[in-house]
C-alpha cells in the first residue's frame, strides 16, 4: 500500500478489505485456489496424458502399419510370377534370325549333323541362296 | 510434480514483471496451463488485490468487488489457454475483471448501494470504531462515485496497490500520459469532495 505521495492523505485503505483483516488477502487466495483445484486437477490430467497419448498414438499408428507392410511384402515375394528366363542364342541362329525375320523368309529346311565341312558348305549355299 | 515454485518471498501485489527475484507471469501462466496449483496461487496472490480494485471500481461494494474478483480468477484459468501474451497475464486478467463486473452490473441494474458490514476480522474494532470506519467508508465510497471508471481503477491501482504509472499502463493498455492524467484528476476530485474529512482528520493530527 502507498499512498504516502498523496497530500493530504485520502485514506483510500479503508476500500481495502485486508486493511482491517489481515488475514483476508491469505484467505481470498486459499478460497480462489480450493475452488479452483478440480480445474487445476482437470489440466493435470490432460498435461499427463498428453505426453503418453502422444507415444500411444505414435504405437497405434506404428504397430499396424509395420505388420501391414511386413505382410504385403511377404505376399509380393510369394506370388510374383517368375520371370521366363532370356532365350539363349548362338551367333549363328542369331544371325539367320535376323536374316530370315528381317527379310520375312522361311529358314532352310534342313542343316544335316555330324560332316562338319558339308555342313559349312550347306549353310553357305543356303546364305547365297537367301540372297 | 516438476516446477514447484517455492512463493514465499515475493510480495504480494505491485511486483514488477522484470523484478529479478520474482518469477515471471509468462513462466507462472505457462505452469498454471499444466495444472501447477503453486503457480496459479502464485496468480492470485500477486494480482488479487488489483483485481479486487478493478472489479471494486466498476461495482463499488466490497461484496460484489470480492465475488468478480474471485470469479475472475477461475475464468482466467479455464481460458488460459486464450491468453496470447503470458506476459502481459495482468492486464488481460483486468479485462476479464472489468467484463464480469460490468456483467454483474448489468444483470442487477436496479440496485441499492449498501455499505457491506466488516469481513470476519480476528480482531475486531469495537462498536464506536466499526461505526466510524464505516461511515469514513461511506464517505469514501461516495466520492469515489463522482470518478469515472477508469479514474478510479488508476486511482485504486496506483495508490492503493502500489503499481507504478509504467505498469498500470502497460497492463490496462494506457499511455503513460493518460494514467498520469487520470490519476491527477482523481486524486484532485476526491480531495475535493472528502476536504471536510481531510481537513478534520489534518487538524486531529496537528493536536
Amino acid at each position: 500500500m502507498s499512498n504516502h505521495d498523496l497530500d493530504p492523505r485520502i485514506p483510500l485503505e479503508l476500500l481495502d478489505p485486508g486493511a482491517s483483516d489481515p488475514g483476508y488477502w491469505s484467505r481470498f487466495r486459499g478460497r480462489v485456489v480450493m475452488d479452483a483445484a478440480p480445474e487445476l486437477a482437470r489440466r493435470r490430467r490432460f498435461a499427463e496424458v498428453t505426453i503418453s497419448d502422444l507415444v500411444l498414438s505414435w504405437s497405434r499408428l506404428l504397430v499396424p502399419a509395420t505388420v501391414a507392410t511386413a505382410a504385403a511384402a511377404a505376399l509380393l515375394l510369394f506370388f510374383t510370377p517368375e520371370e521366363p528366363a532370356s532365350a539363349l542364342m548362338d551367333v549363328e541362329e542369331l544371325l539367320l534370325w535376323e536374316t530370315v525375320e528381317g527379310d520375312g523368309e522361311a529358314l532352310p529346311a534342313v542343316f544335316p549333323l555330324g560332316d562338319d565341312e558339308a555342313e559349312f558348305e550347306l549353310f553357305l549355299v543356303a546364305v547365297e541362296g537367301l540372297q | 510434480m516438476p516446477g514447484i515454485v517455492e512463493f514465499n518471498a515475493w510480495k504480494p501485489s505491485g511486483v514488477l514483471m522484470d523484478e529479478p527475484s520474482g518469477i515471471e507471469d509468462a513462466e507462472l501462466v505457462r505452469r498454471a496451463r499444466d495444472g501447477d496449483r503453486a503457480a496459479f496461487g502464485g496468480l492470485v496472490e500477486r494480482y488479487s488485490r488489483a483485481a479486487y480494485s478493478v472489479a471494486f471500481s466498476v461495482t463499488r461494494s466490497r461484496e460484489d468487488a470480492e465475488d468478480v474478483a474471485q470469479e475472475a480468477f477461475l475464468v482466467a484459468l479455464q481460458r488460459i489457454d486464450e491468453c496470447r501474451r503470458p506476459s502481459r497475464f495482468a492486464g488481460w486478467l483486468m479485462t476479464i475483471v472489468r467484463n464480469r463486473a460490468k456483467n454483474l452490473i448489468r444483470r442487477e441494474s436496479i440496485r441499492v448501494m449498501d455499505i457491506v458490514p466488516e469481513t470476519a476480522a480476528t480482531d475486531r474494532p469495537n462498536p464506536r470504531e466499526q461505526t466510524e470506519t464505516v461511515r469514513l467508508r461511506k464517505l469514501l465510497t461516495d466520492a469515489m462515485e463522482t470518478l469515472s471508471e477508469v479514474q478510479r481503477e488508476v486511482v485504486l491501482l496506483h495508490d492503493l496497490e502500489g503499481w507504478k504509472h509504467r505498469e498500470i499502463a502497460e497492463r490496462l493498455d494506457l499511455p503513460e500520459g493518460t494514467v498520469r492524467s487520470h490519476l491527477h484528476f482523481a486524486r484532485k476530485a476526491l480531495r475535493t469532495t472528502l476536504a471536510p474529512l481531510l481537513d478534520r482528520e489534518s487538524k486531529d493530527g496537528n493536536r
